[in-house]
C-alpha cells in the first residue's frame, strides 16, 4: 500500500457565478510524476493554489495528511512549489537568499545548493534584479532542488525559457531531485516536452477531470489507427473516440479497444499524449 | 523565534536605503556643514569671536552668565532641529514602509516565492511591524548619538583652538547629550502609541488591490468631507472635532514624540519640563488619550492583515 500524497474528495472553488473547479475527485500516490494538463482556464492553476493552502475552496482536501486550509505552516515544511519562475524578490542578493532559505527551511542542504550553484554562472554577490531570466530559474531551481520535499509543485516551470534551460530543468530534475518518496506535480502547456518525464496524466477541462491515468495504462487504452480506405465503415463501428485526415487516410484514435480488433484495418500506434489532449478536449466540445 | 530573527533581517536587507542609509546622509550633511565652519573657525581665523544669537562670545575659560545661556539655548535649537531632521525623516520612511509591506510582494509576485517557505503569514506581519517600530527607530537613534558625539567633538576642539576648553561647562550642552536617553527610554511608549497606526496602514497595504497611497490619504479626506457635509447639511451638530483629534493622531502617530506637538490635545508634556518629568508627562497624556484603546485597535488590525495575507496571492 502507497502513501497517498493528494487526496482530493470533491473539492469546488466558485468565482462569484462560474465555477473554476467542479467537484474534482483524484488520488496522487507517492513516487509519482503527474502531469496536469488542460487548456487555459480550465482550473489547473486554481486546483494547484488549492493543494498549495494559497486559496479557500469547498470540500474535502488533505496533502500529505494536511488540510491545507488550517495546516499550511506545517504543510509547509514538506512541500514546495515555483508558482512563476520570475518571482524571487528583484532587491535580494543570491548569497543572502541562500542565507535565508537556509536560515528558515528545515529540510534545506545548503551543501547541494552551493554545489548546484557552482555549476552556474551565478556570483554571491549578484542582486537578482541583474540576473538574465534564464539566470533566476538557475537560482530558484538550486534553492529548491535543496530541499528534501515530499511535494513538489510546478506551475508552468518553464514558461518563457529557451529550449535549453528547458532541457535542462527537467533533465536535472530527474536525475538528481525526483525519488520514490515524493511526488511531482507538473502543469505545462508543452505536453511534448513533459510526455517522457511524467508517470501519469491528468487531463482537466472546465474545472473537471477527463481523464487520470498512469502513462502504462494510457498505452495500453489508447491505440490510434491509421486506417486503409476499404475498412472505415468497419472502423467507425468500433466507435472511435476521435479521427483526423493524415496524408489522406483516416487516422482514428480508439479508447479501450483491444489491439488485436484493430492491427487488420491499418498501421496501429500508441498516439501522442498531445494528440491524446487534442482529442479529449476536442472531443469533449462535439 | 529563530525564523523571526531572520525575517527581521530580510526586511533590513530590503529596506536598508530608507532605514539606514536615508538618516545617515542626513546626519553625514550636518556633520559636513559643521565640518565646514570648524575649518573656517581653525584655519581662516576668526579669532575665535563667535556670534551666538547675536551675542558676542570671545573664546575664553571664563563665560558670563549670558554667554553661557545663549550658547545653551542654541545648543538645544541645534538638538530639536537635529531631532525633527532625523525622526521626520524616520516618519516619512516609516509612512511608505507600512504602505508597502504587504503591497509591494503582491504587485512583484514575490509573495508566490515567500509563501512557497515554511514561514507563518502572523510571524511575517510582525517581522514587518518589528522592523518598523522597533529596528527601525534604534537605528535612528543610534545615528543620532553619532551625530551628536560629532558635533559636539567639533565644538570642542574648534573652541579649545580658540582658547576655550567648552568640556568644563557640560550644563550648556547637557540636553544634547541626555536627549538620545531620552528617547531611548521613550520607544516603549513610541512602540504602543504608533502601533494603531502602523496596523492601519498595515491594513490598508494588505487590503487594497491598487495604489495604497491614495487610500491612506483619501480615506480620512473624503470620509472627514461627508461627514462634514452631512453634518452640516442635516444639523447633526457631532463633535467634529473629535474626527480630527482622530485623525491627527493616527496620521502623526509614527512621528516618535508626536505627543508633544499634536494638535489634537489640551495637556501636552514640555520638552522643557526635565528629563524624568517629561517621560513621566508623555506616559499620563498617552494613557489619557486612549493608549490602551489603540492598543486593542493595533491587535485587531493587525490580526485582520494576518487573514488577509493568509489567502493573498499575486495581483
Amino acid at each position: 500500500m502507497v502513501a497517498s500524497i493528494v487526496s482530493a474528495k470533491g473539492i469546488t472553488k466558485r468565482f462569484g457565478k462560474s465555477i473554476a473547479v467542479d467537484n474534482l475527485r483524484f488520488e496522487i500516490p507517492q513516487g509519482r510524476i503527474v502531469g496536469l494538463i488542460g487548456p487555459n482556464g480550465s482550473g489547473k492553476t486554481t486546483t494547484l493554489k488549492a493543494i498549495l493552502g494559497l486559496t479557500p475552496f469547498e470540500g474535502d482536501l488533505t496533502v500529505l495528511g494536511y488540510d491545507p486550509r488550517t495546516q499550511r505552516d506545517a504543510l509547509m515544511q514538506e512541500v514546495c512549489f515555483i508558482a512563476d519562475v520570475a518571482i524571487l524578490p528583484r532587491w535580494i542578493r543570491v548569497s543572502d537568499l541562500v542565507d535565508f532559505v537556509a536560515a528558515v527551511h528545515p529540510k534545506f542542504d545548503r551543501e547541494k545548493a552551493d554545489r548546484y550553484l557552482a555549476k552556474t554562472k551565478l556570483k554571491p554577490t549578484m542582486k537578482v534584479k541583474s540576473l538574465s531570466k534564464g539566470m533566476v530559474v538557475q537560482l530558484h531551481l538550486a534553492l529548491i532542488m535543496s530541499i528534501k520535499a515530499r511535494l513538489l509543485v510546478l506551475d508552468e516551470p518553464t514558461l518563457g525559457l529557451d529550449i535549453l534551460y528547458r532541457k535542462q530543468f527537467y533533465q536535472s530534475l530527474m536525475e538528481d531531485y525526483f525519488d520514490e518518496e515524493m511526488s511531482i506535480i507538473i502543469t505545462t502547456h508543452q505536453v511534448e516536452e513533459i510526455e517522457n518525464v511524467l508517470s501519469d496524466a491528468m487531463f482537466i477541462r472546465e474545472g473537471k477531470l477527463v481523464l487520470f491515468e498512469s502513462m502504462d495504462r494510457i498505452g495500453e487504452r489508447f491505440l490510434e489507427v491509421i486506417v486503409k480506405p476499404e475498412f472505415e465503415d468497419a472502423a467507425r463501428e468500433l466507435n472511435p473516440i476521435d479521427q483526423r485526415t493524415l496524408f489522406g487516410k483516416k487516422a482514428m484514435l480508439f479508447d479501450g479497444v483491444a489491439r488485436d480488433a484493430l492491427e487488420h484495418l491499418g498501421e496501429v500506434h500508441a498516439p501522442s499524449l498531445s494528440d491524446l489532449f487534442v482529442a479529449k478536449m476536442t472531443g469533449a466540445l462535439q | 523565534m529563530k525564523t523571526i530573527l531572520w525575517l527581521i533581517k530580510r526586511e533590513y536587507w530590503e529596506h536598508k536605503d530608507g532605514f539606514l542609509w536615508a538618516p545617515a546622509a542626513v546626519s553625514a550633511l550636518l556633520i559636513g556643514i559643521m565640518l565646514l565652519w570648524s575649518i573656517g573657525k581653525l584655519f581662516f581665523g576668526m579669532n575665535g569671536v563667535l556670534y551666538v544669537n547675536d551675542v558676542e562670545v570671545v573664546f575664553s575659560n571664563v563665560l558670563s552668565e549670558m554667554q553661557r545661556n545663549a550658547i545653551h539655548e542654541s545648543i538645544s535649537f541645534a538638538t530639536i532641529c537635529l531631532y525633527f531632521l532625523l525622526y521626520g525623516l524616520l516618519s516619512f520612511v516609516t509612512f511608505f514602509y507600512c504602505l508597502g509591506a504587504l503591497f509591494d510582494e503582491r504587485q512583484d509576485k514575490s509573495i508566490l516565492f515567500w509563501k512557497s517557505l515554511p514561514i507563518s503569514d502572523a510571524a511575517t506581519v510582525v517581522s514587518k511591524a518589528i522592523m518598523a517600530l522597533v529596528i527601525a527607530p534604534l537605528i535612528t537613534l543610534a545615528i543620532t548619538i553619532v551625530t551628536i558625539v560629532v558635533l559636539i567633538a567639533l565644538v570642542w576642539i574648534t573652541a579649545f583652538h580658540g582658547g576655550a576648553m567648552f568640556a568644563g561647562h557640560a550644563d550648556m550642552y547637557k540636553d544634547l547629550l541626555l536627549a538620545p536617553l531620552q528617547m531611548a527610554l521613550l520607544l516603549p511608549l513610541h512602540i504602543l502609541w504608533a502601533a494603531p497606526t502602523l496596523a492601519w496602514l498595515f491594513f490598508l497595504s494588505s487590503a487594497v488591490r491598487t495604489k495604497p497611497f491614495l487610500f491612506a490619504i483619501g480615506i480620512p479626506l473624503i470620509g472627514g468631507t461627508v461627514l462634514a457635509f452631512v453634518n452640516e447639511g442635516f444639523h447633526l451638530s457631532l463633535q467634529m472635532e473629535i474626527l480630527f483629534r482622530v485623525f491627527s493622531r493616527a496620521y502623526t502617530g509614527l512621528f516618535p514624540g508626536s505627543w508633544v506637538f499634536n494638535p489634537g490635545f489640551d495637556t501636552k508634556p514640555h520638552i522643557n519640563d526635565g528629563f524624568f518629568t517629561f517621560i513621566a508627562g508623555s506616559w499620563r497624556m498617552a494613557w489619557e488619550n486612549g493608549l490602551w484603546q489603540g492598543a486593542i485597535f493595533a491587535t485587531a488590525m493587525l490580526s485582520v492583515t494576518i487573514r488577509l495575507r493568509r489567502n493573498a496571492g499575486e495581483m
